[in-house]
């Protein structure tokens, strides 16, 4: 059952691929991720025009720096972060009607926080993942579905009693192997991905 | 009213925030979004569906007027081929046109992950050590009197090629770092407390940050500063010049240092959280020189010489009991 759709990466293979100069990779992760990360910068900025904004302009950045972005853990959580640091730009600069620095003052005075960045970040994906149900039917489908190709190296580990690890590598294995056979055929995988966007409209 | 809060904000952009501030920062805006609800009657669904990749379009459009070769499949391939440098070209030009920093690349920002080291050479023919989980700033050429580096994160080993006139600075969070021809070692973890710079050759000149009044530290070959981040406490003292630059060939030397500062090498060096239950243990000294090896032998030597056990429950978690 390995995924040899695109559909059925993982996001991190997805980004791989995108570095590696997939467009349409690029168009997966974006399908999987515009719904979740609208809604939470239009819960916080209550601004359509500003949320669409800053979820528009997060992507044109990652596609342009695909190459020299570094994921430490997962890409959710790089995109998580990404939007956040936005909408506290945008709040910085008043440029919506809040009262978000009256609050922020008050929280510095109080002076309580989580010391571990770990946890911080998984409130911050749970904050963001749980506006999901909120999502037309399609697109919610589409991110859920993101999750379980997430979740399925980590099952089909549990399931063969072998480590996560091994599985990613016979996978990534797996996927070279057609890479080098399409070679092979002297089809470099950029051809056929454009031969492909090419000729859909025929 | 608002300036400690709007202060707070601009630090965070800058990178230039405490650990202890970007927690407090993060952790309000989480509190925040869980404070906010929303229901699905609010949410404009147009917006959503309207929600495409409109500043990628120029390759689409590419696409869309290429004219169509249909009967040699060769001059399909050639098409392609061509489309492929054709789509590349405007990719770069109308991608970057929305990144100021990509409309005239300034600065070169060179990261390591978890577990590598990088080594670079400068546009100054200089050359340089990241260490893993680092992340160093510098301009694609240097301008002016003064070549200007940032180190933003993590640990940089330093070669500097003197350049008569055309003094080096490093700059961090908390120091300025000026050297005219020499090679030292400046770390600056930000999940750690303190900031060392250590010379190993040639002569370096150190001042903090705000504190424009107070004569410089000069500091010569062997000799290191100690800068507490949270305290600004300044300590001079020496330094072992294999301590210094040996992390450089994957060795990892320690002399008398607490094994909070061990462990944390060890998390970035293998990519793996250590989980350390007893924190007593942490401030515990060790002088010791590990040489590139499994994490588990690390391991079996240190619990050994420091009394504890340990635990992998996987590849990427260490779990220290007492």
């Amino acid at each position: 059952m390995l995924p040899l759709e695109l559909a059925d990466f993982t996001d991190e293979e997805l980004l791989k691929e995108v570095q590696a100069g997939n467009r349409r990779a690029f168009e997966l992760i974006y399908n999987r991720y515009k719904g979740v990360l609208y809604i939470h910068a239009y819960k916080m900025l209550r601004d359509e025009d500003e949320a669409k904004d800053v979820v528009q302009e997060l992507f044109t950045k990652l596609y342009s720096k695909a190459g020299i972005i570094f994921v430490r853990t997962t890409l959710s959580a790089y995109l998580y972060a990404s939007v956040r640091n936005r909408i506290l730009d945008i709040i910085a600069h008043k440029r919506i009607k809040t009262d978000y620095l009256v609050s922020l003052e008050d929280f510095v005075r109080q002076g309580a926080y989580t010391t571990d960045q770990l946890v911080r970040e998984k409130e911050l994906a749970f904050q963001i993942e749980k506006e999901v149900s909120l999502l037309p039917e399609k697109m919610r489908q589409i991110f859920e579905m993101s999750r379980n190709a997430n979740l399925s190296h980590k099952e089909i580990a549990a399931k063969l009693d072998i480590s996560d690890k091994t599985v990613k590598k016979q996978i990534s294995n797996a996927i070279k192997l057609i890479k080098v056979k399409l070679h092979l055929y002297g089809i470099s995988t950029a051809i056929v991905c454009l031969l492909d966007a090419f000729f859909k409209d025929k | 009213m608002n300036s400690n809060a709007k202060l707070l904000l601009e630090k965070y952009k800058a990178g230039t925030c405490t650990a202890e501030e970007i927690a407090l920062l993060e952790s309000w805006y989480i509190k925040e979004a869980a404070a906010r609800n929303i229901s699905v009657s609010e949410i404009n669904i147009d917006k959503i569906t309207d929600l495409r990749l409109t500043e990628l379009e120029p390759d689409i459009a590419v696409v869309k007027t290429m004219p169509r070769v249909r009967y040699i499949k060769i001059w399909q391939v050639a098409a392609s081929i061509a489309l492929t440098v054709c789509v590349s070209f405007l990719a770069y030009h109308y991608l970057g046109a929305f990144d100021n920093d990509h409309v005239h690349p300034k600065y070169v920002v060179n990261q390591t992950p978890k577990g590598t080291i990088h080594k670079i050479v400068l546009p100054d023919g200089s050359t340089v050590w990241l260490n893993a989980g680092s992340l160093l700033k510098y301009p694609k050429t240097f301008e002016g009197k003064v070549r200007k580096v940032e180190l933003v994160d993590g640990q940089v080993f330093f070669d500097i090629k003197h350049m008569d006139g055309h003094p080096f600075v490093v700059k961090t969070s908390n120091l300025n770092i000026t050297v005219l021809g020499t090679s030292f070692d400046v770390k600056a973890y930000k999940n750690e407390k303190i900031t060392k710079v250590s010379v190993l050759t040639g002569k370096v000149g150190i001042s903090v940050q705000g504190q424009v009044n107070k004569p410089v530290i000069m500091l010569l070959p062997s000799q290191q500063v100690v800068l507490n981040n949270v305290t600004d406490h300044i300590v001079k003292g020496t330094a072992k010049a294999v301590a210094i630059e040996s992390w450089r060939s994957n060795v990892l030397v320690f002399d008398d240092e607490d094994l909070n500062l061990v462990f944390k090498a060890l998390e970035r060096k293998y990519n793996t959280k250590i989980n350390v239950e007893d924190n007593g243990l942490l401030d515990q000294h060790i002088s010791i020189k590990l040489n590139a090896q499994p994490l588990t032998n690390i391991l079996d030597v240190l619990s050994f010489t420091k009394h504890f056990k340990y635990e992998m429950p996987n590849d990427s978690t260490v779990i220290i009991k007492k």
